[in-house]
């Protein structure tokens, strides 16, 4: 016997494929949970929105960005304090201060510390210097500094140069720094280690010593007080002037009334003696 | 390996995963009804689950959480035949199950009677090669079934060793860790109709839902309304469907028989509905209120109404208005002996009558119609009862009914699953990774 199909009737709701996955996936618990929370971001922010549409003119923007920076960047946590310059005279110290024009408590983010090493490394007697900020906040700069060796008078200008016989900075006069020997002429900044050595060999006399001229760019002239000159040669000036200054005569030499001792001619010391004395003692 | 084989070790992988996850659904698909259940179950004791024993006597301890009951579509005699239908009735039970339980499930369990089932006893032996049955040795024996032409043209549903034989004694249930010489294994395979199982597997797919296994219905039927005593000396459970009627016999625990008679409650509605031309849903209401096996003096005289109207509110008009209670039960009557005979046929074709207790216990839908009980003594002798679910938590006290019992006894099944053929480890001429398994287990075994 053949059993009749008799399901088949109208009026078996079935849910629709649709609503069967719905349903599905909102009986996930974490999905369902974080579906609601983002419903829940959404409605809060928008009537936030609703509230403050009505203040729009008034609350600009770029104020409430710069009232949330400075709430944020003015926290004592983050902010530098302090300014601390090592390695370097009072001096340069101001003279830093005063360059980097900073107002502390500051906010790191605010600050390049490239373009201040920038500024720093341009300064004429820094040689390097390293920018850290300390746990303390603290900012810190380290500086190496060009230390001055001789001066240098060209034309009018009384320059201090370093060991490179790079310039460091002007002095106003000899006074200044009497501590440091003088150089004169063009291109002497090209010789100081030169310039340096010679001074070196002339220690015994160093009273005596006005300065080095530097003629035409190749040669030294020792100038002594009471306008006395000891003109070196071109090469090998240093051993020259070793040699005569260790020589018997020398000091006999020295202690005479001279206007020039001409040494540039290799086994021969020219004395040129000078007429009267009385004349010159009295300038 | 068989292909079938590896099919339900898939599922099984896939009903572990899902009880660790803690949720799983059962399904009863049946001719007149879909039911769904939704289970929680607690966190499992990973451990115990590497014990490889027959008898695991750890039980996970679950719940019922959802519940839902329709009318089915679609299904005759348990098998689908009309695809769409059923996916729309598996669709609507399972979102209002889900809806009770508020989770979702993923993977499902059902029980089904269809496919015309064959049982089939083989029975093999291997000499062993230790003193002491290890677990492998019974994977390396059930390697030795020749599965693959028992099954021709068939699928396997199940393949349950049953009884294990050692040396010449019988009647073990675990034999690992004891001393014997030849091993052998009663297995009871279960085989069905080729693409039955595919054809519901693709209606849960379309679902969205996997198939986590699928039970033979009258075992889970006889898992929830057999008592210990009688799974223990042996007995029969009839579970009395709608569109078949599930045999099934119990030895020892153990299923050693199972089978289906085409015959079912429909058909008896289908009588009276032929009989008094009324519509199906007529007869069905006059058969369930009214409907019996005995007639009594009393029930000539007592007239059973037809209604006019059915659900839909169309007017039907009927040869009479009504129906006499003795006309009823004169139709029903000679349908459930039909099924009986048929039962009484199954029975002793699976060897009822050598088993030491012979109890017959009734259940299914139809099992509820009164007087059923004089006829089945009058058929079977005394040892016949009728039988309800046993209690499964957080179950509604209305689905603790005969009808139930299937899906009850799949929720029992799926806290506790049988061993089948598929749960050992058979030895194989098999590529590396199958070698690495092996070298693996072989670790945990012994270490």
């Amino acid at each position: 016997m053949e059993v009749q199909f008799h399901n088949r009737t109208k009026g078996y709701p079935t849910p629709s494929k649709l609503r069967y996955r719905m349903q599905r996936i909102w009986l996930r618990a974490w999905l369902r949970k974080l579906i609601l929370k983002i419903a829940l971001f959404v409605i809060l922010a928008t009537t936030l929105m609703m509230c403050l549409l009505p203040f729009k003119d008034e609350l600009k923007l770029k104020d409430i960005k710069h009232s949330l920076e400075s709430f944020i960047f003015t926290r004592p946590e983050l902010s530098i304090k302090g300014l601390s310059i090592k390695n370097t005279n009072p001096d340069l110290t101001n003279q830093i201060k005063a360059m980097l024009q900073l107002s502390f408590p500051i906010n790191p983010l605010k600050i390049d510390i490239n373009y201040l090493q920038e500024l720093i490394n341009g300064l004429e007697s820094v040689n390097f210097s390293k920018i850290r900020i300390t746990e303390n906040g603290v900012l810190e700069v380290v500086i190496n500094e060009r230390i001055p060796v001789l001066l240098h008078r060209k034309d009018t200008e009384l320059m201090l140069l370093d060991m490179n016989g790079r310039r460091i900075g002007e002095a106003f006069s000899r006074l200044e720094r009497p501590d440091l020997p003088l150089v004169v002429g063009e291109g002497a900044n090209k010789r100081v280690q030169e310039a340096l050595e010679i001074y070196k060999v002339l220690s015994p006399i160093i009273n005596r010593i006005r300065g080095l001229i530097l003629v035409g760019e190749r040669r030294w002239d020792i100038v002594l007080n009471l306008n006395q000159r000891i003109k070196l040669p071109n090469e090998d000036a240093k051993m020259v002037l070793l040699g005569f200054l260790g020589s018997r005569q020398a000091l006999n030499i020295l202690s005479h009334n001279f206007s020039v001792i001409d040494l540039r001619h290799r086994g021969r010391v020219i004395v040129r003696k000078r007429l009267s004395t009385s004349r010159e003692e009295r300038v | 390996m068989n292909k079938d084989f590896r099919r339900h070790r898939e599922s099984r992988k896939k009903l572990k995963a899902a009880i660790r996850r803690g949720t799983l659904g059962l399904m009863d698909i049946g001719t007149s009804k879909i039911v769904c259940l939704i289970l929680k179950f607690a966190a499992v004791n990973h451990k115990s689950s590497k014990a490889q024993h027959l008898q695991e006597t750890e039980r996970i301890a679950y719940r019922v959480v959802g519940v839902a009951t329709r009318q089915s579509r679609g299904i005759r005699a348990g098998e689908v035949v009309i695809a769409d239908e059923v996916e729309k009735a598996i669709r609507s039970v399972v979102q209002q199950a889900q809806k009770m339980a508020s989770t979702t499930i993923d993977d499902v369990l059902i029980c089904f009677s269809g496919g015309s089932p064959l049982s089939k006893s083989l029975f093999e032996e291997l000499r062993l090669e230790s003193p002491i049955v290890q677990t492998r040795d019974i994977g390396r024996l059930l390697s030795k079934y020749d599965f693959e032409s028992v099954s021709s043209k068939r699928e396997i549903l199940h393949a349950m060793p049953v009884n294990f034989t050692l040396d010449d004694k019988t009647g073990f249930t675990d034999p690992c860790g004891l001393a014997g010489q030849t091993l052998g294994i009663d297995v009871n395979l279960i085989t069905i109709d080729q693409n039955v199982l595919d054809n519901i597997s693709q209606c849960f797919n379309r679902c969205q839902l996997g198939l986590a296994g699928a039970v033979f219905a009258p075992y889970a039927s006889a898992r929830s309304s057999l008592v210990e005593d009688e799974l223990k000396l042996g007995s029969a459970c009839i579970d009395m469907g709608s569109g078949s009627t599930g045999v099934s016999i119990f030895l020892n625990h153990q299923m050693v028989y199972g089978s289906t008679v085409k015959f079912g409650g429909e058909h008896i509605t289908s009588d009276i509905m032929q009989a008094f031309q009324i519509s199906f849903e007529e007869a069905e209401r006059i058969k369930t209120l009214y409907g019996g096996v005995v007639i009594t003096n009393l029930d000539d005289s007592d007239l059973i109404e037809l209604s006019l109207g059915d659900k839909s509110g169309e007017i039907q008009h009927y040869e009479r208005p009504f129906v006499s209670r003795s006309e009823l039960i004169s139709v029903i009557r000679p349908r459930l002996e039909e099924i009986l005979e048929e039962v009484r046929i199954q029975l002793a074709e699976g060897g009822f009558e050598h088993l030491p207790a012979k109890r017959i216990v009734f259940t299914g839908g139809t099992s509820q119609l009164p007087g059923l009980y004089e006829l089945a003594v009058d058929y079977f002798g005394s040892r016949v009862r009728i039988g309800r679910p046993m209690r499964v938590q957080g179950l509604p006290q209305a689905l603790h009914a005969a009808q139930f019992s299937a899906i009850i006894g799949l929720a029992i099944e799926a806290s506790y699953p049988q061993d089948e053929a598929w749960d050992f480890d058979m030895p194989f001429k098999a590529g590396p990774t199958e070698r690495f398994k092996t070298a693996i287990n072989w670790f945990k075994e012994n270490w």
